[in-house]
């Protein structure tokens, strides 16, 4: 990471560990957990390609219409 | 689709036309798992910031995060918000809950992220100073700052993954949990609502992400 700056300073949660809500519990956000949410984002990053692909398509043909119109 | 948690690589589901589907010198198998690890040791990373002090928002740290996750698969294209390729514009087209969309034109990308990043930070500071926290105007700006990276779609690919790091960053530098999203379908119909609803779009979004975070029990 390249920059952190700090805004005032202060936060409101006094812990100073950080926490991810995973199956419906909160666990600490070591690896294990991290790696639970980077999966998870994956698998919402490449979910349907078909879907995907008609939707892109239909998204190109939008375009041409707007640009010929 | 079922949610593959914890479990091994089985399938990739990605469209072997995007740009980041394979890294050169990796199999699909490998880009994925090298990917995920960045990105997890990444999120890591930015919960003990985020505990040492208050995370400020910009186009600059955006494009740090995409290159920690992307940048040893794809040097040329990580980090690097799209922009003008031999004299042609990066234009990216992605589809969300059967609606198509186009990304912010590259000439207004970096205003634009930039304008989000501001947007985000000066909510966060009005939520700091404000006492009692109310989490739901928190978790509303961290989902007001993710739907809006998405909705830009800086990058060339990788857009959603960088996005997830915003919004958990935003929860994270607020003072709440992170969060993952169990029903895929669910996520996409909100951030289809996000993208095009009239009066609060983000508000769905935002409560069910709320009601993920007010639902936990001890782990």
């Amino acid at each position: 990471m390249s920059k952190h700056t700090n805004t005032n300073g202060s936060q409101s949660n006094g812990s100073q560990t950080a926490y991810a809500v995973i199956d419906g519990k909160r666990v600490p956000l070591d690896y294990a957990a991290a790696r639970r949410l980077a999966l998870n984002a994956h698998l919402l990053a490449l979910g349907d390609p078909k879907r995907a692909a008609q939707m892109v398509a239909e998204a190109e043909r939008a375009e041409r219409e707007r640009v010929t119109a | 689709m079922t949610p593959s948690h914890g479990a091994p690589f089985r399938g990739f589901h990605d469209d072997e036309e995007s740009p980041f589907f394979c890294a050169a010198g990796h199999t699909p198998e490998e880009t994925w798992d090298i990917s995920v690890d960045r990105l997890a040791q990444l999120l890591v990373k930015l919960g003990l910031v985020a505990k040492s002090g208050a995370i400020e928002m910009s186009p600059e740290l955006l494009c740090s995060w995409h290159r920690e996750i992307f940048g040893e698969l794809f040097p040329d294209r990580a980090g690097r918000l799209r922009g003008f390729r031999d004299g042609q514009a990066e234009h990216v087209y992605f589809g969300v809950h059967d609606r198509g969309y186009r990304g912010t034109t590259p000439r207004e990308l970096r205003r634009r992220v930039g304008k989000i990043c501001t947007e985000f930070n000066t909510a966060a500071i009005a939520i700091r100073d404000s006492a009692p926290n109310d989490s739901i105007d928190a978790v509303h700006a961290a989902t007001r700052l993710y739907v809006k990276v998405l909705r830009a779609h800086p990058f060339v690919d990788g857009n959603l993954r960088a996005g997830y790091v915003s919004l958990n960053t935003g929860l994270l530098t607020l003072g709440l949990d992170t969060v993952e999203f169990t029903d895929l379908k669910l996520h996409d119909e909100l951030l289809g609502i996000a993208f095009v609803g009239k009066h609060d779009p983000y508000r769905p979004l935002a409560e069910h992400i709320a009601e993920t975070i007010g639902d936990t029990k001890s782990g």
